[in-house]
């Protein structure tokens, strides 16, 4: 299990209801991790992987912070999560 | 119904009260577009060097373009003159103005000389008066309007207009109109105060004809797919859509894109950050959306009200990204309701929001470390924080007014730091003596560069974004197809100095195409910013001019090499591109981002002025560049006044 901070911003927070949340979960990468939060917020996926073709959207950003370091764009869905992270949806 | 291939102006001789109408040459249109590239060249031709900013040589250009007036123009206007800093001043805006100008038969305004009392300009399909203002001067900018509403007795008028800051000289005040809507930061209404014009009205019956109706339709339904909601490939597209700019805060914040307590700082607290960001700005006060003429993305400026509380009833619009950045993490300000106000009353006062942040932010850290105390600042405890809320409204009102301890910050945090001296001189973050905005350097070294070199002072618009767009939307080859020759991968790095300068010369090249054709740069979203052909179609089939693709391009490279002819004419040089001397000696704290020292940037200067043709060692065009443009007039006039040009 590992701890994460997600933050969401702008229409995703229409989706999710809040801004930020601290998060506990098993999943390894942010793709198992997009699959959770489709559960927990409908439609929350689609937001940013295609449907077609699974890969990330172009309209859509997801920043991934490991622990004491800086921010990048994520560009991989099976980037694995690192505990204490945080992912900002946008 | 116009044609939009010849494009005229109305010249306002303010002292002798003449006016009259001219063509402006033809091929101009093929050479300039039009707008603000029209603005560049008779800038060049007409502003004498060395003028007096606030003397009748300056003079000031209200102007549209070709595609203003269709659906493409969305409203934008561009207004123009010599700034107060001695650098070309110009900035675009959008509303209505625009469109009703170009209804009226008119393209182009110049005001030249001085009025001998307050006036305002009367335009109605072509007609001009120059009509008395005694009645509206010193009046705030929402009266003003609500005046001149009743005054004319039309509600479709459209009107720009200078508050108590343009008539009392305060250097980067802007023009405005729709009430909050305002360009020209560089100190456009200043000089229109200095000439005591208050205000220009305009109303048409006319309308716009293009060329080819379904050669245009075609290029704008094709252009919308590019940019809709639901459509575009832009990562922001959603967010502006929905939000508006202000969302921003939140991931600047992210990326060590914050300046907070005067960039002392560059990460802000995340739940002040959260108070103030776009969401719950449009949960509990946005009242309406208010969309400039046709545009596709309409939460970019809102209505908003506050309902309770200290300020409750006051009212205000166009919460544009920079404001809660600046009025916020700048100040260590989480109000949100204090940020609406202040904000409203730089519109109300016609102040420029920049020039008001940064010099408070500058005037907080003197306070800070003693060097400014309650006998300099006509008692006011001026922290960060702000926690006397009316004492720092007051003191925005007494900047505008020139009143007391304001009348030192009315100069701008540049001036006013070489008059107080004691190494205040150190964190007054100014580039070319104007205040910087709100997007932060040394995690983006395009933004560093791109602000350091701007002919107007720091101003992003003239190049922004800060990078080529989405890891997966572009690829080189691409780019190559479109005949931009670099490497993304370098590129697309925030902090690495490679390829920035070249990236950074084609989004200015390209941003002076769309500002004079004009279209919104706020719309160059998808790859809009590197392939231009969506635009070059418009202004084809609008125009009825056929232009080879690369004529197209090298129009904006031209309005941007007048626009460095006319700096370096009035003394600025290489040295004057430089970032400010606090983000070139200190390391962004927490994130560990280094600073900007002088080997970092004089790579990324070589860079960008190779790339451009100009003199690595002074910035001024070489020959061959000027000439390949067509602009020998402009050499032969450097080398008239002695002026070094390379060849």
């Amino acid at each position: 299990m590992i701890r994460l901070k997600l933050r969401y911003l702008a229409h995703v927070s229409m989706v999710t209801g809040i801004l930020q949340e601290i998060y506990e979960t098993q999943a390894s990468s942010l793709k198992a991790l997009l699959a959770e939060l489709d559960q927990r917020y409908q439609g929350f996926k689609n937001m940013f992987v295609s449907s077609e073709g699974g890969e990330l959207n172009l309209n859509a950003m997801i920043f991934y912070q490991p622990p004491g370091k800086n921010p990048t764009p994520a560009i991989d869905l099976n980037s694995p999560l690192e505990h204490n992270a945080t992912l900002t949806f946008w | 119904m116009r044609d939009n291939r010849i494009q005229n102006i109305l010249r306002v001789n303010l002292s002798t009260g003449k006016t009259r109408l001219e063509s402006i040459p033809e091929a101009w249109t093929a050479k300039y577009l039009g707008c603000r590239g029209i603005h560049s060249r008779l800038l060049f031709n007409e502003v004498p060097p060395g003028a007096d900013p606030f003397g009748p040589d300056n003079v000031l250009y209200i102007g549209t373009g070709p595609l203003e007036g269709t659906p493409i123009g969305m409203g934008r206007l561009s207004v123009a003159c010599k700034s107060p800093r001695g650098t070309v001043a110009e900035g675009s805006c959008g509303g209505f103005f625009g469109p009703e100008l170009r209804r009226a038969g008119i393209d182009y305004l110049a005001i030249q000389g001085k009025a001998d009392r307050p006036v305002y300009l009367w335009i109605h399909d072509q007609k001009s008066e120059i009509r008395d203002a005694r009645h509206l001067w010193g009046r705030k900018i929402n009266e003003t309007d609500a005046l001149l509403r009743e005054e004319l007795s039309d509600p479709d008028v459209q009107f720009r207009y200078i508050g108590p800051a343009g008539e009392n000289l305060v250097h980067s005040s802007p023009i405005f109109g729709n009430r909050d809507n305002s360009g020209g930061r560089a100190g456009c209404g200043a000089v229109m105060g200095s000439k005591r014009l208050k205000a220009i009205a305009v109303r048409g019956s006319g309308g716009i004809r293009v060329a080819d109706y379904e050669g245009f339709l075609k290029a704008y339904q094709h252009f919308r797919q590019r940019v809709g909601v639901g459509t575009s490939r832009d990562v922001w597209t959603p967010i502006w859509g929905a939000y508006g700019a202000p969302v921003i805060v939140r991931v600047f914040n992210d990326q060590g894109g914050i300046m907070t307590r005067n960039a002392q700082e560059m990460r802000w607290d995340e739940e002040k950050c959260n108070r103030i960001s776009a969401e719950p700005y449009l949960e509990k006060y946005v009242t309406r959306a208010k969309a400039c003429f046709c545009c596709p993305l309409p939460a970019c400026k809102k209505q908003h009200e506050i309902r309770s509380g200290p300020f409750q009833g006051f009212r205000g619009g166009n919460l544009w990204a920079a404001i809660p950045s600046v009025f916020g993490p700048l100040l260590d300000n989480d109000d949100l309701e204090l940020i609406l106000v202040m904000a409203g009353m730089c519109n109300q006062f016609g102040l420029d929001v920049f020039h008001v942040a940064y010099t408070l932010a500058w005037a907080m850290e003197c306070f800070e470390k003693g060097i400014l105390t309650r006998a300099d600042t006509d008692g006011l405890e001026l922290r960060f924080g702000c926690p006397d809320k009316e004492g720092v409204l007051d003191l925005i009102r007494k900047i505008a007014m020139r009143e007391g301890f304001g009348d030192l910050l009315a100069r701008g945090c540049n001036e006013a730091a070489k008059m107080i001296g004691r190494g205040s001189e150190k964190f007054a973050l100014v580039i070319k003596g104007q205040e910087l905005e709100a997007i932060a350097q040394r995690n983006s070294y395009m933004v560093a560069l791109g602000v350091a070199v701007s002919e107007v002072g720091p101003d992003h618009t003239r190049w922004y974004p800060p990078h080529p767009g989405h890891p997966g939307l572009l690829k080189n080859e691409d780019l190559s197809r479109l005949g931009v020759q670099l490497d993304l991968s370098k590129a697309a790095q925030g902090r690495n100095p490679e390829e920035k300068g070249k990236v950074l010369r084609w989004f200015t090249i390209s941003r002076a195409i769309v500002e004079s054709l004009p279209s919104c740069v706020f719309l160059v979203r998808d790859t809009l910013g590197f392939d231009l052909h969506p635009w070059h179609e418009l202004f084809q089939t609008a125009t009825g001019i056929r232009l080879d693709y690369s004529e197209f391009i090298r129009a904006g490279e031209r309005v941007m090499n007048l626009d460095r002819a006319f700096l370096v004419r009035e003394g600025f040089r290489r040295t004057d591109d430089q970032p400010p001397y606090r983000m070139a000696t200190e390391d962004v704290p927490y994130f560990g981002f280094p600073k900007l020292d002088k080997p970092l940037f004089d790579r990324m200067l070589d860079d960008y002025y190779q790339a451009n043709g100009w003199s690595l060692k002074t910035s001024i065009p070489r020959r061959h560049k000027l000439e390949e443009l067509g602009l020998t007039d402009v050499v032969q006039d450097l080398e008239k006044r002695g002026m070094e040009v390379e060849p």
